[in-house]
């Protein structure tokens, strides 16, 4: 008899993945260096061609914070291209993980694959990943808009009087920051899992994917929240830490740039790595409860024989 | 520089400079020009104040005066049409003001007698001296009977009712804490001819302007008010007596030698009371410091015990240390660098978090910080905002509570040089990341900040302009602020530390107790230092003028050979690249000529307004350093070097002497073909921060995998 693992040794064990992970780091290193390709000419110019480079790896006191708010101030058409630049990187960051969302809910804890087994779904689910996403970004702006808003207006209703260090007003705070995470928690299980149905039913349509998804989570909600939380914690941790580590290097030696350069690659590593992970916990919690989901959504398909009565 | 021709003017600078111990404190005006005696009571439920106020004026003129004038302050919220709420909008300092009924603020004087019992409330009427607001009431203008004459006095009995505002721009309520500031009916300044440069004498009392402040004649104070017994309160001045009767409690506080009284009241403030003690809370080596610098003895410039009450909202706890310290250091720096602090008490009030718009203010011997909750915790610790604004409001204790400038009208000469005192007092307390130190030792100091806020500017005003005239809030907050920190550190610069230092304790010295205007500035700072220091003025306070040194071009190469026809030894010769040829002939072999020979050529050049020097350093890849100075006429110089190395990198003013520099990014260049160290490091910076900013990207786009 084989012992199937559980979810977060399911996740574990998907970190074995190691092209998948190198995949989504590479994605992140190129859309990064993409955004900040717009302050490249002006970091050569103004880093290596001044003594602004010297003052800034040097950290000197005034000179360093004095060249950074002129840099920010005469560069300003180029600090902003990177901005911009940035910011369609992650518009793009975010459609790329929609297209490999739909191979890595298909492949993903079946074995080893290759880059085509990994693609030929990607490309199949996409469209369908992108009409979860509208759900998704529905759902999220009309549960969390009536939480925080209402939240929000009621505690400025009962509370205007009430001196700010009132112990009800930080309760208020904690519940409504608490309660938004946990609906973004919620909204987020049911659009991966609406994404995972495909999985288990390669032509379901995206509505019916979150009904999938809503009975799948059916008497499991407890285990996938707690499993959505550890994996915000132990990442957003981990990926923490790591960039704390990062942060602290004065890499003013080249070894030292070198090591800081492995080091910020090890965080986007890190970061993707529990992005598999995450998605390994979540496909084995489903496995289990996706044939039953699927029954239970299934069409009731109804045949008439449309032979016309002719009497005998 | 120029220095000043005039002999008398020199030694004069001379004396000062040698014996800056001869210039001892002003004298308070004695009698003063005002005394009140005020008795109110708070309504706390209503949020109003009745009160009476006797007031006693003594003419400081030869003049006969036939009215007088009288600050209604809390006027300017009473409605929209205000000329202060007409400037602001009814936003200022990042607060808001209310818009209930209940929000607005007044204050109604209902009767002005004087000793003779002659009321002269119905003769009074509102002016409007700054301008055209018909609907300002916010000074009264109150004809006399029979003028006070020259150097005569009257005594004024006035009632008076306050409704007092939502808190916005420094006073009122929210909830049941209250900041009462700027509440009674406060007469103006009269001005005799002479005084900051008038010709002719007259009153001095402008309607409140959204940016403005205050200005008044010093003289003594003698108040009491009333609040319920369950509130804890802090006002100007020391308390000589507390009288509970009734549920209620009546406490009285006097001050002399002030210009101001305010007063606060709130039932859940936390009280923390210590002594500032000159032995023990000094730090350490302050005092030698500054009597170096000032030629003194550290017991010349020894300070005095300050009993000094916090008055620290629930919830701020965690700043109790702050303010402490902070307090401690301002009392410190000011008094050490300028004149102990004359007063007996400082009274130091933390608002609450929905009343910030009372924080950050100053009156005599009472200040208010800012100190709100989310600052006070992790990650915003390295923002050090309570020391800031602590040290900056204690400051104005002496640039404006004791040398008593016109914040009307030169508005530079109190935040401008309490701005400097600041920065100076940051540096020397909490080092080179004063304001904001984060891990990895990356940080910013208030100089950095100065910069950024003066280069951000359109450069549309001088320093030097009445408050409400500046183009905006901004050009008004830069120019009364940060832009006179940067031209009184260019000062210090220039004329060197001692010099500054003594200049600015005469200053100080000379004008406590009196209202200094610009001119008095800067000639107390001439005859100290024996400079002339007309340049400053004329570009710097009363102009726009900019300063930007840089490097316009800089290269180096192989110097040629020799390359024609040279007559040398009475004989003809021929060189091709440093090979002597015959004519007709062709260069045979590799060119002769030395190679350890380049030549570079720098030019540096000021595109800036204003003439002022600069150093400029040539650094060559030997290590060799060559230093220069750029003469102020100059607006550009050019130096061709021929050296036996390369150039690494050409810098004008290496040190950041000109913190008045418009842009420091352009006052260096480092030559792409050089092996310098300046050159390694910038190669290794550029790699090091696209690399950053790339990280940074990238993990930006990850952030987004929540929605992917």
């Amino acid at each position: 008899m084989t012992e199937t693992p559980g979810p977060v040794a399911a996740g574990f064990a998907c970190l074995s993945h190691r092209k998948l992970i190198l995949l989504l780091a590479l994605t992140s290193l190129v859309l990064g260096l993409s955004g900040a390709a717009p302050l490249m000419p002006t970091f050569k110019k103004v880093l290596s061609g001044t003594l602004a480079g010297d003052h800034f790896i040097r950290n000197a006191p005034t000179f360093a914070p004095t060249d950074f708010f002129d840099l920010m101030r005469e560069k300003g058409p180029a600090v902003e291209g990177a901005m911009r630049a940035t910011g369609l990187a992650g518009v793009l960051g975010v459609l790329l993980q929609m297209l490999y969302a739909g191979g890595i809910v298909v492949v993903l804890g079946r074995g080893p694959f290759s880059f085509g087994q990994l693609f030929e779904p990607a490309r199949r689910n996409f469209w369908h990943n992108l009409k979860c996403f509208f759900f998704f970004a529905i759902l999220n702006g009309v549960a969390l808009g009536a939480w925080l808003g209402g939240g929000v207006a009621l505690r400025k209703k009962f509370f205007e009087n009430a001196p700010p260090d009132a112990p009800g007003r930080n309760v208020v705070f904690w519940v409504l920051a608490v309660g938004a995470v946990l609906l973004f928690a919620v909204i987020s299980l049911l659009y991966d899992f609406a994404r995972a149905a495909r999985r288990h039913a390669p032509t379901i349509g995206a509505f019916r994917a979150f009904r999938f998804a809503r009975r799948a989570l059916s008497g499991s909600w407890l285990r996938a929240i707690a499993l959505w939380i550890f994996w915000f914690v132990l990442g957003g941790g981990a990926v923490l830490a790591l960039f704390a580590v990062t942060w602290s290097l004065p890499a003013v030696s080249r070894p030292a740039i070198a090591l800081l350069i492995l080091c910020q690659f090890g965080v986007l590593w890190l970061r993707s790595a529990v992005r598999v992970a995450a998605w390994g916990s979540y496909l084995a919690l489903l496995e289990p409860r996706a044939r039953p989901a699927l029954s239970a959504i299934a069409r009731v398909k109804l045949t008439f024989d449309r032979t016309p009565v002719t009497s005998a | 520089m120029k220095t000043r021709g005039n002999f008398s003017a020199r030694i004069l600078g001379l004396v000062t400079f040698l014996l800056p111990a001869l210039i001892q404190a002003a004298a308070p005006v004695s009698p003063p020009v005002v005394e009140y005696t005020i008795e109110t009571s708070l309504d706390p439920k209503e949020k109003t104040l009745e009160g009476t106020e006797r007031l006693v004026w003594r003419n400081p003129s030869g003049d006969a005066v036939s009215e007088l004038r009288f600050h209604l302050y809390l006027n300017a919220f009473k409605n929209n049409r205000s000329t202060f709420m007409r400037e602001s909008g009814g936003q200022l300092r990042g607060d808001k003001a209310g818009t209930k009924p209940e929000d607005w603020g007044w204050i109604d004087v209902a009767s002005i007698k004087t000793s003779g019992g002659l009321e002269l409330r119905p003769g009074a009427r509102f002016i409007q001296p700054d301008g055209n607001d018909p609907s300002d009431e916010t000074v009264l203008l109150v004809p006399l009977a029979t003028p006070v004459p020259p150097h005569g006095e009257i005594a004024l009995d006035i009632a008076f009712h306050v409704k007092l505002p939502k808190i916005f721009a420094r006073t009122g309520f929210v909830r049941d804490y209250f900041l009462v500031g700027q509440w009674y009916p406060k007469i103006g300044v009269y001005e005799p001819a002479g005084a900051r440069g008038r010709k002719a004498g007259g009153w001095n009392c402008h309607a409140f302007h959204a940016n403005s402040e205050f200005y008044a004649d010093f003289g003594n104070f003698d108040v009491t008010f009333t609040v319920p017994s369950k509130f804890v309160v802090g006002a100007t001045g020391k308390r000589v007596s507390e009288t509970p009767k009734d549920g209620k409690t009546t406490y009285r506080y006097v001050q002399d030698n002030v210009h101001d009284f305010a007063w606060t009241a709130d039932p859940r403030t936390l009280v923390t009371e210590f002594t500032f003690d000159p032995a023990t809370d000094v730090p350490k080596g302050w005092s030698a410091k500054a009597a170096a610098e000032l030629g003194m003895t550290e017991s010349e410039i020894a300070l005095k015990p300050v009993s000094v009450r916090l008055l620290l909202q629930p919830g701020h706890e965690r700043a109790r240390e702050r303010y402490i310290q902070s307090a401690k250091v301002g009392i410190s720096y000011y008094g050490l660098w300028y004149g102990a602090y004359p007063y007996e008490t400082l009274t130091v009030v933390d608002p609450p978090d929905d009343g910030l718009g009372s924080g950050g203010m100053e009156y005599p011997t009472f200040i208010t910080g800012i100190a709100p909750n989310l600052i006070l915790h992790w990650p915003f610790t390295g923002l050090r905002l309570v020391e800031n604004v602590t040290i900056h409001e204690f400051g104005h204790e002496y640039w404006y509570g004791l040398v008593g400038s016109n914040e009307f009208e030169e508005s530079w000469l109190d935040e401008g040089l309490n701005t400097d005192s600041e920065y100076r007092t940051m540096a020397l307390a909490y080092g080179p990341r004063d304001m904001l130190h984060l891990p990895g030792g990356l940080g910013v100091d208030s100089m950095a900040i100065a910069h950024a806020l003066y280069a951000a500017l359109p450069n549309l005003d001088p320093i030097h302009r009445c408050a409400w005239c500046y183009a905006d809030g901004d050009s008004y907050g830069t120019n009364s602020y940060t832009k006179v920190g940067l031209f009184m550190a260019q000062l210090k610069n220039d004329l060197g530390v001692r010099a500054f230092s003594r200049a600015q304790r005469a200053y100080f010295q000379k004008w406590s107790f009196r209202h200094p205007s610009t001119s008095d500035f800067f000639d107390t700072f001439e005859q100290s230092t024996g400079r002339d220091l007309s340049t400053y003025r004329r570009n710097i306070v009363d102009g726009t003028s900019r300063l930007d040194w840089r490097v316009v071009s800089a290269r180096s190469r192989e110097a040629d050979g020799d390359w024609g026809v040279f007559t040398r030894d009475g004989k003809k010769t021929t060189y091709d690249d440093g090979v002597v040829v015959e004519a007709g002939e062709k260069k045979k072999d590799e060119p002769k000529k030395d190679k350890d020979i380049y030549t570079t050529v720098v030019l540096f050049g000021n595109t800036g307004e204003w003439e002022h020097g600069a150093k400029a350093r040539m650094v060559f890849e030997d290590g060799t350093a060559i230093d220069r100075d750029l003469p102020g006429a100059a607006r550009w110089v050019r130096y061709r070097i021929r050296y036996k190395s390369r150039l690494a990198h050409a810098v004008v003013d290496p040190d950041r002497v000109n913190v008045w520099d418009w842009n420091h990014l352009n006052d260096s260049r480092v030559l792409a073909s050089g092996k310098g160290a300046a050159k390694t490091l910038g190669d290794r910076a550029m790699v090091k921060y696209s690399a950053w900013t790339a990280y940074l990207a990238g993990l930006w786009t990850q952030v987004l995998w929540a929605l992917a």
